[in-house]
């Protein structure tokens, strides 16, 4: 095996675990907050990526790509905000008795919702709005720009959230929801208002995971699958609730796929990442850097 | 309680919508042709959207120009009688097909039935069409099988892998290359035509190798794949992915500089959608071959040169195979039954095999029980063309292949 | 973490109780006891009956779409079993079905066995192949239960798509049928038949012993562990014989619609069944049955409408969670607890 063939696999490997890590990021915070996982992220993902086309190519222009990609973000993050509002905050008012389940089901239904409203809406087909970079030389790989914008969109956004998370008042209040729900209450912090914005960010940068990537992978109704995929496989693999676990999670996913392919078959790539999933999950059931589990 | 009686009607509305919908006692209305197409997920809806186009255009030739079935222009003593073309949605998935059919069938009486894309979901169906004795033409269904399995009952007017196959290795042949890489999605298609070319580099005993990868079509980055095809240097990249996975393949092998460099050729014709291909792609899309089944050189039927132009004062969008073909079909049953002057599914199934049949190219369209996949299996033409610079559209593209059709050479990036 | 129920100690789950016919019907209407306890095991004998003779009055595309139906119920009842009364939220459910079809399959077609020793074998090896993933997944809760299920599921999937060697992917894999025939009618019997003793069997298992075990292993399984159930074996049992049961359908499925292809191990199968539990009533008998039934006619009847008809599925279980989770049994159970309540009540 070559050495510059080998360099190749290593960074398409980072460069696309970077952009995965966006989305694991995003299923991890809104689980550290709330307890419980969005299944319906991949959707987020793809409503990013449909707003992202439809500012470039019918309102703003391909030149505004910059304006374009915030305003995404920020629309799928409202969309976030009113679905947890109405659909999930009655979890938290103390009439059910499985969150876990009933969360669970609301955003799988999610799922089904928003792929076919997809297809009714824009049809089956796919979009692409133009690149909006010219092409990059990473070491010995080219790289295409806008997959390059998305990785540093990427590596921008997480190291903006980390800021966020811990540094600012805010962040402390998330942090402290996360560790205990009813100390936080009793500190005078607004759970219902935490949830509803935990949830708003955390679809926020699955919508920021779809604009980025709309030139890269196209926009389409099951585009959002993707990304779900890799994302849960990220999360379980670094740890539910552990930010530096989906980092490390996401790299380690991109890298194993990447050299999976060429060691051993390029056809299953999609099944190395289970298969370290599973590898993991058998000796760590809560992923490598997952808290204790603890009985109720 | 007050929820429970909004759910209570709530409950009886699907009750009801259920049961009126599901057809409890339907009468048998005038003459219908079924379209059995993919109109949801985990089909492919866009292709199906385009097959029930198709089938509309032909309902609307079969009751304005030629009078309906038996009409004016037919020596038959039977009146008149219009068309209706019923649609169900087959999801691509067997056990709706084989419900949509029997739904088709039994409930709407069709006479004919029309539209396949997704071969497992055909495949299903056959022998069901069988049983019933009901003609039932693939449209755009590609899996040997199909044909090579001999139902009686059972016809297609879509290339097969081998017909696909035998193109592009006669095309890469006559340019002189050697080393082919594939990259196939793990669908009925994508397999089916790896198998076909395989087999029929073995049995011609050319002198090519093949690498044929397959990929899963949900999976949206497929760089290592392409990166390994990079590294080997082929002559020519053979891309067989139907829908997003055929644009994925294009732009990523853009971007890690593979394609233009490489030549790359596409199997299906979705580069003549002009406005999806180029708004989709750019200058990317450049110097791309791809294989269309047909090409304004090839003169069009006298039937496809109107389908082709009412296509597009109803649809606003140029006329596509898969509306072509699928119109085609609904011209195809319709003269079989003028000339087997009978409306019996069996009869028509009779003149299929015996007669000649208009259709949207060529001189008509046979279906002899021939050996192999070549039984009641008639194939339109296959051309090879080449986008030389972008927003081209595809009766600009030169013709590469084949060599009595031919307008252009291969013209290699720079 | 703070997930424990509002009141710490699990309150006793009122549903739990319907397992019980019986003391359901006394609790919701009064009804006396002894007449109930005739009555009910008529009506549902007569339903069934009912249900068998139906093929005389409908066309094969009707029976046809009860068949399927049927299979669902199957389906939906036994991830009722290990999802709602075990608490043990699978997301792998129909990859057992699948790996029960795609085994007896093969089987029958590699090695010529008769088709009930493939189906059984199918059965088998889901069994075993759910044993197995309970096994590994013991130790988990339920969320990283359901993403490990989901993983597996996905896993299986893609295998079955890409070692087209073997089962021939989206191509499609011809199965021998398991009658002569490919009229609906003696499936339909067969199916009915298969759908009744698996709702049958559940009901007897969840009112055994085993069946309290069960749900107190969902209830609170440190509880359970305390109060003497092995919460290791009864957890394997769960899902050992609701894959078994889904192994079974799917192998017997296969044989009646004759083409297997990796379409039905794609997650939106998954969804169906959810959606069908949850739109009939979870932790009940009757609400897989009763969902499953509406779901798969509902859906053909609204073929028509392509998408649209996943849309309006996924906003009434959307409604339904929201606004009325106990689904249509429990508002079938209410209306009825209304109407013989007021019934005195107007005498009077």
């Amino acid at each position: 095996m070559d050495a510059t063939l080998l360099t190749q696999y290593v960074l398409a490997g980072l460069v696309i675990g970077a952009i995965y890590c966006l989305m694991a990021v995003g299923i991890t915070f809104i689980y550290s907050v709330m307890k419980m996982i969005n299944w319906a992220m991949g959707e987020f993902y793809m409503i990013g990526g449909y707003a992202q086309y439809l500012l470039l190519t019918d309102w703003l222009g391909p030149a505004r790509w910059y304006l374009a990609l915030p305003l995404a973000i920020l629309g799928v993050g409202v969309l976030g905000m009113v679905v947890e509002r109405v659909l999930l905050q009655p979890m938290f008012a103390g009439r059910l008795e499985r969150l876990d389940e009933y969360a669970t089901i609301m955003t799988i239904s999610l799922t089904v919702l928003f792929r076919n409203l997809a297809v009714v809406v824009f049809g089956p087909y796919q979009f692409s709005p133009r690149d909006y970079a010219p092409p990059v030389q990473l070491g010995p790989l080219p790289i295409n720009g806008s997959r390059f914008v998305a990785f540093l969109g990427a590596v921008v956004l997480l190291g903006l959230f980390q800021w966020v998370v811990r540094r600012t008042w805010f962040g402390l209040a998330l942090r402290s929801v996360a560790q205990n729900r009813v100390g936080a209450l009793c500190a005078g912090i607004s759970l219902p208002r935490i949830d509803m914005l935990a949830f708003g960010i955390g679809v926020a940068l699955a919508g920021a995971a779809g604009a980025l990537l709309a030139p890269v992978f196209l926009v389409y109704p099951q585009s959002g699958a993707l990304s779900t995929v890799k994302g849960f496989e990220i999360i379980v693999i670094g740890g539910l609730g552990s930010l530096p676990g989906s980092v490390v999670g996401g790299l380690l996913l991109g890298l194993v796929e990447s050299l999976g392919s060429v060691l051993i078959s390029p056809s299953f790539r999609d099944v190395y990442g289970f298969g370290l999933l599973l590898v993991i999950l058998a000796f760590r059931p809560t992923g490598l850097w997952g808290e204790r589990a603890r009985e109720a | 309680m007050q929820r429970s009686i909004v759910a209570a009607m709530v409950a009886i509305l699907i009750a009801g919508g259920t049961g009126a919908g599901i057809g409890w006692g339907a009468t048998p209305g005038p003459l219908v042709l079924g379209v059995l197409t993919p109109l949801s997920p985990p089909g492919d809806p866009a292709a199906g959207q385009l097959i029930v186009r198709g089938a509309q255009l032909g309902e609307q030739y079969i009751n304005t120009v030629m009078g309906g079935v038996f009409g004016p222009k037919t020596s038959c003593a039977l009146p008149a009688t219009p068309v209706t073309v019923a649609v169900e949605d087959d999801s691509g998935t067997p056990e709706k097909s084989v419900a949509g059919f029997r739904r088709l069938v039994t409930e709407e009486h069709a006479v004919g039935v029309f539209g396949a894309f997704h071969s497992s979901a055909m495949l299903a169906t056959a022998p069901l069409a069988d049983e019933l004795g009901v003609p039932y033409i693939s449209t755009q269904a590609s899996a040997a099988d199909i044909t090579g399995k001999h139902f009686q009952a059972v016809f297609r007017t879509h290339p097969v892998d081998p017909d696909r196959a035998a193109a592009w290795l006669g095309f890469i042949q006559a340019q002189g290359w050697h080393k082919v890489a594939m990259l196939a999605e793990n669908t009925d298609y994508g397999i089916g035509l790896a198998e076909a070319t395989k087999t029929l580099i073995a049995q011609k005993k050319l002198n090519m190798t093949l690498d044929a990868v397959i990929f899963d079509r949900t999976s949206a980055d497929l760089t290592p794949q392409l990166l390994k095809f990079k590294a080997e240097k082929p002559d020519i990249v053979l891309n067989v992915g139907v829908g997003t996975p055929a644009y994925l393949i294009i732009k990523q092998a853009h971007d890690i500089g593979l394609f233009p460099q490489t030549p790359m050729l596409a199997s299906y014709d979705f580069p003549v959608r002009p406005e999806e291909y180029w708004k989709n792609l750019g200058p990317t899309g450049t110097s791309l071959t791809f294989i269309s089944y047909f090409h304004p050189r090839m003169a069009l039927s006298p039937l496809g040169k109107w389908a082709a132009v009412e296509y597009a004062k109803r649809f606003h969008s140029t006329a596509v195979y898969s509306n072509l073909n699928s119109f085609g079909d609904a011209m195809i049953l319709a003269e079989a039954m003028n000339q087997a002057c009978s409306r019996d599914p069996r009869r028509i199934i009779a003149q299929l095999e015996r007669g000649r049949f208009d259709t949207w190219i060529g001189d008509g369209a046979t279906f002899p029980r021939g050996t192999g996949v070549y039984w009641h299996q008639w194939s339109p033409p296959l051309v090879i063309l080449q986008y030389t610079k972008q927003d081209e559209t595809y009766d600009q593209a030169p013709i590469l292949y084949p060599p009595a059709l031919k307008t252009g050479t291969f013209e290699a990036a720079h | 973490m703070g997930r424990a129920r509002p009141g710490g100690v699990a309150p006793v789950d009122d549903r739990a109780g319907r397992a019980d016919p019986d003391a359901a019907t006394a609790a919701a209407g009064g009804v006396p006891l002894t007449r109930s306890a005739v009555a009910r095991p008529a009506a549902l004998a007569g339903a069934l009956i009912a249900a068998a003779l139906l093929p005389l009055a409908l066309g094969s595309y009707q029976i046809h779409v009860l068949t399927v139906a049927c299979y669902y119920v199957i389906l939906a009842s036994s991830w009722n079993l290990i999802a709602g009364y075990t608490g043990l939220f699978s997301l792998a459910h129909h990859t057992f079905a699948g790996i029960g079809a795609y085994t007896s399959a093969l089987l029958v077609i590699r090695t010529g066995a008769p088709i009930p020793v493939g189906v059984v074998c199918g059965g088998a090896l889901a069994c075993a192949a759910g044993y197995g993933l309970g096994t590994v997944t013991l130790r988990m809760r339920m969320l990283y239960l359901a993403l490990a299920t989901w993983a597996f599921a996905e896993s299986v999937r893609v295998v079955v798509s890409m070692e087209y060697g073997i089962t021939r992917g989206d191509l499609g894999l011809a199965v021998p049928k398991l009658l002569g025939t490919s009229s609906p009618v003696p499936y339909y019997e067969a199916f009915l038949a298969c759908a009744a003793a698996t709702v049958a069997a559940l009901a007897l298992l969840l009112r055994s012993r085993v069946g309290y075990r069960l749900r107190a292993i969902r209830d609170d399984e440190g509880v359970a562990r305390a109060a003497g159930v092995n919460t290791v074996r009864w957890k394997r049992f769960a899902f050992g014989v609701s894959s078994g049961i889904a192994g079974l359908a799917g192998a017997l499925y296969g044989h009646y619609i004759g083409l297997l292809s990796p379409v039905a191990m794609q997650f939106d199968e998954m969804a169906l069944i959810i959606i069908m539990v949850i739109l009939g009533g979870q932790r009940t008998l009757s609400g897989p049955v009763l969902g499953a039934v509406v779901v798969e006619v509902a859906s053909e009847a609204l073929r028509a409408y392509g998408q649209m008809r996943m849309v309006v599925f996924a906003l009434v279980v959307v409604a339904v969670m929201r606004l009325y989770p106990p689904g249509l049994v429990g508002l079938g159970r209410a209306l009825w607890a209304r109407a013989t309540a007021v019934r005195p009540g107007s005498a009077g």
